[in-house]
């Protein structure tokens, strides 16, 4: 079930309506919301259900045995991990590593939609509980922080320590947050099933399916078209996402704040997909491997190697390692020049930063959205040719979303804040009619079908 | 809400929906308020969005239960049309199909 469709809006207002008469009712509450989450997963595939649950009870079981101390707590938080990692590495790599060994699979693994983000969620609440920063959940609660529906299959990782005090108290809903809620699914709205699905359609899919067959100049824009296309489509999935869950009473984190005006690659990743770079930070480079606090050569090392694990996450293949290294080595870079640069030397202009980062941004995007090394050379090759010809794709439609979809980057960063102060003094059936006139012109705008989020294949 | 509370685990002013709420008490509760909202355009969109209710009960799966949803479905859709109900939807379209250069679909979309 895709948020900005039909079926999914008759479900979320059964579901909004369960969750105010239920309010005060705990568990009622919360068996609800896991009874919903299981069907809007269900109806991808009803055989993960099981794994879902059966990842919750292995992480609850093993956390639990963690928090009552006896024996090698650090063992048991082994165990757990391996067991998250074991599941996860089926699922998503064995295929892969399988083909690196030379004995192909004989039949392809389906992979379960969402299975990097439960798991990571997973793997924080184990570690969180090791750590002591977070307590032991009951089985009940720690299945519905894994299973929420509107974070389940493309993020935000939530941590366990932000969602799940959120279920000791009744939900709360102001006028105003209620209207933040609604500006943000709505936008998201906008931004997915009008900017990302018509760059994708008219643009970025049928030049990065033929490089061969278009200009240098295509390439370059398709190149630019996929960098707004994949900021509009899983920022919008986040938004939906936060928003959703911000309707049943739930605070999500941010998880993008205008990344394409970051001055530097470590600033990127400040703000883009906050919720993994920062679980990345905790518990790969901090936790697993030391952060900053040892030798100048272990830290780059630890950057470098979680950025590539980073960009191992996202699929098994060679891309997504190019992708991780190329950020890695940037990453590296940076942390070296701001060692070695002479005090004397003039300073970037933070314009000259945010054109370079982005650019470097958007070759990663190359390899991360190719399939194949070979295409992605291949596209790469195409745009330093100079090859002209052909008819342009990119029309001025198509250049006009992209220009809407980078303008978003610089407009007020409580855009969205300020427009519910302004809104909730309305009546609702007037916010009603205002919402539908905006979702009847989405809806003559959207070109076609709404194709699946991109991260729904992570 | 207090701007310092943490008692709901995520720091406040951590998510994009986090707003201090004035004092004024209509403003208090929301749940009301959005039910409002939510009802009001989901009737508003049964009524002058037939194209997505015609498109979701194509796309269900052809059998004895689905059948006359997708009848219904399609006869309101056509009934709107003679209403006028869709001329919103149509002249954005209209207006899109236009501005990529596209000639308009002849038949549904999916």
């Amino acid at each position: 079930m895709l948020f900005p469709t039909l079926g999914f809006h008759v479900f979320f207002l059964a579901v909004f309506a369960l969750n105010r008469l239920m309010a005060r009712a705990r568990d009622w509450r919360v068996i609800m919301l896991l009874l919903a989450s299981w069907l809007f997963y269900g109806l991808w595939d009803a055989r993960f259900v099981a794994l879902l649950i059966a990842s919750s009870g292995w992480n609850w079981l093993f956390a639990r045995i963690i928090a009552a101390g006896r024996g090698p707590r650090l063992a048991w938080l082994w165990l757990a991990i391996l067991g998250n990692l074991g599941v996860l590495g089926w699922f998503k790599y064995a295929g892969f590593l399988a083909d690196l060994a030379g004995m192909p699979l004989a039949q392809a693994i389906i992979l379960p939609v969402g299975i990097s983000f439960f798991t990571f969620q997973g793997l924080s609440y184990v570690i969180d509980v090791y750590n002591g920063r977070t307590r032991p959940a009951r089985l009940l609660d720690l299945t519905l922080l894994m299973s929420f529906f509107p974070h389940l299959v493309a993020g935000p990782i939530v941590r366990p320590s932000h969602l799940l005090p959120q279920l000791r108290h009744p939900p709360r809903l102001g006028r105003q947050e209620a209207m933040a809620c609604l500006i943000l699914i709505l936008w998201g709205t906008v931004k997915k099933a009008v900017i990302a699905n018509d760059i994708s359609v008219h643009l970025v899919d049928p030049v990065f399916t033929d490089p061969a067959g278009h200009s240098s100049l295509e390439l370059v824009l398709a190149a630019y078209g996929y960098a707004v296309q994949i900021y509009c489509d899983f920022s919008a999935y986040t938004d939906m996402a936060i928003g959703l869950a911000g309707l049943l009473g739930f605070r999500f984190p941010r998880n993008f704040d205008q990344p394409y005006r970051a001055v530097s690659l470590q600033d990127f990743w400040r703000r883009w997909h906050i919720s993994l770079s920062s679980w990345l930070r905790d518990y790969l480079y901090i936790g697993a491997f030391g952060g900053s606090r040892q030798a100048l050569w272990r830290t780059c090392l630890a950057l470098f190697g979680t950025m590539v694990l980073g960009g191992l996450w996202h699929g098994a293949s060679w891309n997504f390692v190019i992708w991780g290294a190329l950020h890695g080595g940037v990453l590296v870079a940076e942390r070296l020049w701001q060692r070695a640069r002479p005090a004397t030397w003039p300073v970037l202009p933070a314009w000259a930063g945010t054109v370079i980062t982005f650019h470097i941004v958007a070759l990663g995007w190359i390899f991360f959205r190719c399939s194949e090394f070979s295409g992605a050379l291949a596209f790469l090759r195409g745009m330093a040719a100079g090859h002209a010809g052909g008819a342009p794709l990119a029309s001025g439609w198509i250049l006009a979303l992209m220009a809407l979809g980078m303008a978003c980057h610089f407009g007020p960063r409580d855009g969205v804040q300020r427009s519910a102060r302004a809104l909730a003094v309305m009546p609702g059936w007037a916010v009603g009619l205002i919402g539908t006139l905006v979702l009847l012109v989405i809806e003559g705008l959207r070109g076609g079908g709404i194709a699946p989020f991109i991260y729904f294949q992570f | 809400m207090d701007k310092s509370s943490t008692e709901d685990g995520l720091p406040w002013g951590e998510s994009p929906i986090d707003l201090a709420q004035e004092h004024d008490a209509t403003l208090q509760d929301g749940w009301r308020w959005a039910w409002g909202v939510l009802i009001s355009s989901s009737l508003a969109l049964a009524l002058f969005n037939s194209h997505a209710i015609a498109n979701w009960a194509d796309q269900l799966p052809p059998n004895d239960f689905t059948a006359p949803i997708v009848m219904a479905a399609d006869a309101w859709h056509d009934k709107a049309g003679q209403l006028g109900l869709n001329t919103v939807v149509d002249a954005v379209e209209r207006w899109a199909d236009a501005a990529r250069g596209e000639a308009p679909p002849a038949a549904g979309r999916d």
